[in-house]
């Protein structure tokens, strides 16, 4: 993520900071300390493994060299037979607990894995929301998270095993490397430098890869896209009718062409690779041959020692193989580990558990509020001051794109004006507890989500503590248990607010009522409820919150006139009482709010109730006339006026 | 006695069909890329010909030290040929490893290909979209799908020329008797072979037991966790639901995530655990039958009947072939347990279209004398005994403009999916001047209507692309059409013009638009296509009252003369249709122009009406008074 510099940009955003680039070994303390913090066990396993590691290559080197060298020489059969025995008995002893503790080292990275991610999708739901729907904080949160999110072989799971194996294969070498200096130094001095030269080209190697990931980015987004795009159902009418499957398919062709070249300079890398390996292979197996036939032609060694010798040259060699393989490795992780930890580092500056107390009167204020969105050029909000009244309905009208949807999400607290003031009750909203202050909310938004939970813990929202995933796919078992009074009469909350919502009926009849499960794909027995019935559902939410102030924000484009009408009906029990913000551009259903902002770029141009606006005669009225154009009885006729019609073209 | 014959029969079948069913997934794996098929062959054989080959060059290496020959010779052949064979294989293993790679991609190449042709019935059928999310879910496991299925090949092909060889190159070692023992040689090799099989059969029993108890596990444990991990998962990362998940669910979802990875480390905990006491009692009969081995040829080579040489080669070749069969075992049976998978997938790509039966070319008329009959048409979905639509008539006279009313779930939309025949009509049936639609070749016949769907979609291609709808256009037309549209202003701010990528998805260069210019340029491409008939299906739910009375206003010249349905739930949208259908749950109850429905005041029409226009009236009055 490139730093831009941009004035306005609050600085706790954090995004203009440097992203953070740790080294290698500053990466693998980080991981080490997690581990040693959270999980001593582990820590302990990975040293634990490293002299098994070693003896049972040791052991793999010995056991030919026990068989053939005791042929001749033991003065038994029994003292042979028992000199196989034993070494091949520890052998086994060395196996399995290296089994076992292997096993213990991946659990101790899968616990390690599921940290992260918890750590990770906590930081979700929890980190500002203005920084995390900005384009850069999605692209923080999607990189963030992919490391815990990946199959098995990531990092985090292996990382153990590959320190382990990292220093099984330094301790290996060290321990061995007397033995393999007995045959010739000049042995040792190859294995360390085809060593080197592995490593070198493995750097190379993950760079051009790195790189390539880099480069082909963007490829990978549009294959992704047309894969997407061509098996989509909601895409399913338009492609057939349109006949776009050609226009899909000549588009996959070009970039899967392109694809092709990048994969195959790829695989010729990789392959290049495994080549350098196997001459390296050839010329130390042939020094090692030519070292070891001069020592056993001289009779300075037996056939058994000749045996032994070349298993522990090839042991060592291995390791260090090994060794590189595993340094590679982890170097190849560290810029998804620096993703994951830039964001887990991220840091906003909303206040959470401390903060000034919530009011107790429920008016809301802005003053000279200015907002516009990080990334972004253009003020949404210019200089916005209003003051709504305890009780008080207000409705916000205007074109779509003028401020409508931002306003809101000033007042909720979800983005936060980069100059100005919002005061609720008088207190400084940016100053209180974030969470306090969110439930200060009854909200209806635009988009209606379902969470694939029962519905009444939908309805419930925060107030519930526990969420029952261990129960997956026996919906309804909630009914069996016994219920605490608190519990009954939270249900009997629920029960109103979906009778509130006109919903009780529908929802009596599902198979276990209340308790049933949402959300079809989520789970065996779950169902799906319709587009009108869910938007009841996020009513009956609200209306079950209860809280000082409601906030409807365009909730009915999509219901056909009875259905929109009943529902206006419904949502005067919400807002009954409580001070309301109602944004619409139906602007019938601004009839029962006590004021109207009409917004137009960023700011209200006019305000006042229905019938002032209306006889005001500006930009309200004009676009209520148009509105009610082919309502009237005579349509034709001539109170729309030329003007009105071009005001609506200059837009 | 009968029953164990039928019994060994029945397992000789299950055997049997059990290979069959392997085999037709390796069929379909080459179907979807032969190149791969023919490389996990080819390097099973590779892969079982290196190790091998390894082991008798080392053993004739000792024998060459301790009985005399060219002992450069051998080694240099012996290093040479190794260098020669790895680097063959490694060669086989780099194209196999990245067709493997590559295979996720070509299968949801060709899943998404099959989507686009299907007819629709199968693609709106929940059946569909289970399977598919089926297939998606198992492959996550990695024992399933077409990449696991070229590595069961591999290792099966492997474990085969592993024992072949093997039998041939450890032959010598059973010629000689042990010394000392009675037993003729016969018996004492089969001894030993029954020993070594015994542990052998052992472990692939232990191992083909592990591999369906954690499939077990798999299915009915790990799935559901990850069915709702994905159901969630959007509530974590979208930013859409973040508006959700603060302001109503965070306790929750914190307590909810706690658990989730929580759950899914149970899960996996288990695996391990259950993969570990398979690994230890696997290590225990591994290093059992080396002792054996070792044993078996020692006492024969410690009384000199057999030389240290045999000893290296029997060894090895022994090991190797036990290591060989138990994989290839136990990739056998998970070969097996993918057969689920690939039969479902295999089924889902060679679907047929019934869709595209018809043969009968539509005529082209440039006088656009198209006439659409409905006749006595009733439809239900699928699978469901509610009748949709229920004896609905209709003609559709040339040039005219046909509003359809009613409300959610009338069956106004429906009707749009039968008349393009996207499904087709249980009873009754429908005509394209006096022929059953049915007989017409279907994309001729798609080619007959420009449509935009409630729920249209744009792609993030350029506008061109879009209006178009191709890779080719006329640059002219294009323009024409989006001026018609009243695109022409927004036009001029785009960057590059008509070549202007919308949508971030596929070029970064994108540029976002709103709803209602999204809705113009939807409304361009039906222009575009220039169809006799143009379906609008509410095309100004989203939009604001400007952006609506604009498009309105615009209707005129976009029909253009040409047939004409205007489906609608927003009355006012009528005024200007000659002829209103009113539905009401499926049934056509009304129809007429605006004044005459508005007059019968008992009528579905009125009613709706009035829903809508109270608002507006009462208002209306006081401002004219």
């Amino acid at each position: 993520m490139e730093d831009v510099t941009d004035e306005s940009r609050r600085p706790e955003n954090g995004f203009g900071e440097k992203k953070p680039e740790y080294s290698l070994w500053q990466n693998m303390f980080y991981l080490l300390k997690n581990i040693y913090r959270t999980d001593k066990l582990y820590f302990a396993f990975i040293v634990l493994i490293v002299p098994v590691q070693i003896g049972i290559i040791a052991l793999e080197a010995y056991v030919p060299k026990a068989v053939i060298g005791g042929i001749g020489v033991a003065e038994s059969l029994r003292v042979y037979l028992l000199s196989i025995v034993y070494p091949v008995l520890l052998y086994l002893a060395a196996k399995c607990l290296y089994i076992i503790l292997d096993y213990k080292l991946v659990k101790g990275g899968a616990n390690q894995r599921a940290l992260y991610m918890t750590y990770g999708l906590n930081k979700c739901v929890d980190m500002d929301y203005q920084a995390f729907s900005s384009e850069k904080g999605q692209t923080l949160v999607s990189r963030g998270l992919a490391l815990a999110d990946e199959g098995d072989s990531t990092l985090l799971v292996m990382f153990g095993q590959r320190c382990s194996a990292f220093l099984a294969g330094i301790g290996g070498i060290v321990f061995f490397a007397g033995l393999v200096t007995q045959i010739h130094l000049s042995l040792l001095v190859c294995i360390c430098v085809s060593g080197v030269i592995q490593y070198y080209y493995g750097e190379r190697l993950a760079e051009f890869k790195e790189k390539t990931v880099k480069e082909t980015r963007g490829l990978r987004t549009k294959m992704r896209y047309v894969r997407r795009a061509k098996g989509n159902y909601e895409y399913a009418k338009d492609i057939r009718l349109y006949r776009i499957v050609d226009l899909f398919r000549d588009t996959e062709r070009k970039l899967e062409g392109e694809w092709e070249c990048y994969r195959r300079k790829e695989k010729i890398r990789d392959y290049a690779g495994f080549a350098l390996t196997a001459l390296l292979i050839f010329f130390r197996d042939g020094l090692t041959y030519f070292y070891l036939m001069s020592m056993f032609l001289s009779g300075s060694i037996q056939t058994a020692d000749f045996v032994f010798l070349l298993g522990i040259t090839r042991g060592i060699s291995g390791w260090l193989m090994d060794l590189i393989a595993q340094i590679t490795a982890i170097h190849g992780d560290m810029a998804p580990l620096n993703d994951m930890r830039e964001y887990l580092e991220y840091q906003d500056s909303l206040k959470r558990g401390e903060g000034l107390p919530v009011p107790t009167r429920y008016d809301i204020e802005f003053k000279d509020v200015w907002f516009k969105y990080p990334g972004s050029d253009n003020c949404v909000i210019k200089g916005m001051s209003f003051h709504i009244k305890e009780g008080e309905k207000v409705a916000i009208v205007g074109v779509n794109g003028a401020g409508k949807s931002t306003i809101v999400g000033l007042v909720i607290g979800l983005l936060h004006p980069c100059k100005g003031e919002i005061l609720i009750g008088g207190v400084n909203a940016e100053e209180m507890n974030i969470n306090e202050r969110y439930a200060l909310f009854s909200a209806v938004f635009q988009d209606v989500h379902i969470f694939p939970d029962t519905v009444a813990n939908m309805v419930m929202g925060s107030d519930y503590e526990e969420l029952d995933l261990m129960d997956v796919g026996s919906s309804g078992s909630d009914s069996e248990k016994v219920q605490t009074p608190d519990e009954a009469y939270r249900r009997r909350k629920v029960e109103e607010a979906l009778e509130k919502a006109g919903l009780i009926e529908m929802i009596q009849a599902l198979p276990y009522g209340m308790d049933t499960y949402l959300g079809k794909m989520s789970r065996e027995g779950a169902v799906d409820l319709s587009g009108g019935q869910n938007q009841r559902l996020v009513l009956a939410r609200a209306i079950y919150r209860d809280a000082p102030i409601a906030i409807l924000d365009e909730p009915t484009a999509a219901l056909d006139p009875i259905a929109e009408s009943e529902i206006y009906e419904r949502y005067n029990q919400l807002v009954k009482g409580k001070t309301a913000i109602f944004i619409s551009h139906r602007l019938a259903s601004t009839r029962f709010c006590d004021r109207i902002f009409f917004i137009e770029d960023g700011q209200i141009m006019e305000e006042g109730s229905h019938e002032a606006l209306m006889r005001y005669g500006g930009k309200y009225k004009e676009m209520f006339d148009i509105q009610a154009y082919y309502y009237q009885d005579d349509p034709e006729g001539d109170k729309l006026s030329a003007s009105s019609k071009g005001g609506g073209e200059s837009r | 006695m009968k029953t164990e014959a039928t019994e060994g029969t029945r397992r000789q079948g299950r055997i049997n069909s059990g290979l069959r069913e392997v085999w037709e997934g390796f069929k379909l794996l080459c179907k979807i890329d032969r190149s791969l098929g023919r490389n996990s062959i080819l390097l099973g054989f590779l892969d079982a010909v290196v190790p091998l080959l390894a082991v008798y060059m080392g053993a004739r290496v000792i024998q060459v030290l301790t009985s005399g020959g060219d002992i450069m010779r051998t080694v240099f052949l012996a290093i040479t040929l190794n260098l020669m064979l790895s680097l063959l294989a490694k060669w086989v293993n780099v194209q196999f490893d990245y067709g493997r790679m590559e295979m996720w991609r070509k299968k949801e190449a060709a899943v998404s290909d099959k989507l686009m042709e299907v007819d629709f019935e199968v693609l709106e059928d929940p059946r569909t979209h289970e399977k598919l999310t089926w297939l998606r879910e198992t492959e996550k496991f990695f024992d399933y799908g077409l990449p696991a299925e070229a590595y069961y090949a591999k290792s099966i092909v492997k474990g085969g020329f592993t024992l072949l060889i093997g039998a041939i190159m450890s032959a010598r070692v059973f010629k000689v008797p042990l010394p000392g023992v009675t037993i003729p040689l016969f018996l004492q090799n089969t001894v030993f072979i029954a020993l070594i099989a015994g542990i052998n059969v052992w472990c692939v029993k232990l191992a083909q037991r592990g591999v369906s108890q954690l499939d077990e596990l798999s299915q009915s444990e790990a799935r559901p966790v990850n069915l709702l991990f994905s159901a969630y998962w959007p509530y974590w990362g979208d930013y859409s639901y973040g508006k959700d998940t603060r302001l109503y669910a965070q306790k929750a979802f914190k307590s909810g995530i706690a658990q989730v990875p929580e759950l899914l480390g149970n899960v996996y905990d288990r695996f391990l655990g259950y993969s570990a006491s398979i690994g230890v009692k696997n290590a225990a009969a591994q290093i059992a039958t080396m002792g054996l081995v070792y044993g078996f040829v020692g006492v024969k080579a410690y009384y000199g009947l057999v030389t240290a040489a045999d000893i290296i080669l029997f060894a090895g070749t022994v090991t190797l072939m036990m290591t060989g069969l138990t994989d290839s075992m136990q990739n056998y049976s998970k070969a097996l347990l993918n057969t689920s998978y690939i039969k479902v997938l295999g089924e889902f790509l060679n679907l047929k279209s019934e869709r595209y039966q018809g043969t009968l070319p539509v005529e082209k008329r440039d006088d656009n004398e198209y006439e659409i009959e409905v006749k006595n048409v009733s439809f239900r979905y699928p699978g469901s005994d509610k009748y949709v639509l229920k004896d609905v008539n209709l003609k559709l006279r040339v040039g005219e403009k046909l509003a359809v009313v009613g409300m959610n779930g009338s069956g106004k939309t429906t009707l749009i999916k039968i008349i393009t025949r996207f499904y087709d009509p249980t009873e009754g049936e429908i005509t394209l001047n006096g022929i059953d639609i049915r007989k017409f070749d279907y994309q001729e016949y798609l080619d007959l209507f420009s449509v935009v769907f409630q729920d249209f979609k744009l792609f993030s291609f350029t506008i061109a692309e879009n209006v178009a709808a191709s890779t080719t256009y006329d640059e002219k037309k294009v323009e024409e059409a989006l001026k018609l549209v009243g695109f022409e202003e927004r036009l001029r701010n785009m960057p590059d013009g008509i070549c202007t990528y919308i949508y971030k998805d596929f070029a970064e260069s994108g540029v976002e638009i709103s709803g209602g210019e999204a809705q113009k340029i939807a409304m361009a491409r039906a222009l575009y296509k220039g169809a006799p008939f143009v379906i609008l299906d509410e095309p100004t739910a989203a939009l604001d009252p400007i952006s609506e009375f604009d498009i309105y206003t615009r209707f005129d010249s976009i029909v253009q003369g040409r047939t004409a349905i205007y489906i609608s739930h927003r009355l006012s949208s009528c005024r200007f249709c000659d002829d209103i259908v009113v539905f009401h749950e499926g049934r056509v109850v009304q129809r007429g122009n605006h004044d005459e429905l508005i007059k019968d005041t008992e009528g579905k029409y009125y009613e709706l009406w009035n829903a809508q226009a109270q608002y507006y009236k009462e208002q209306q009055i006081d401002v004219l008074l």
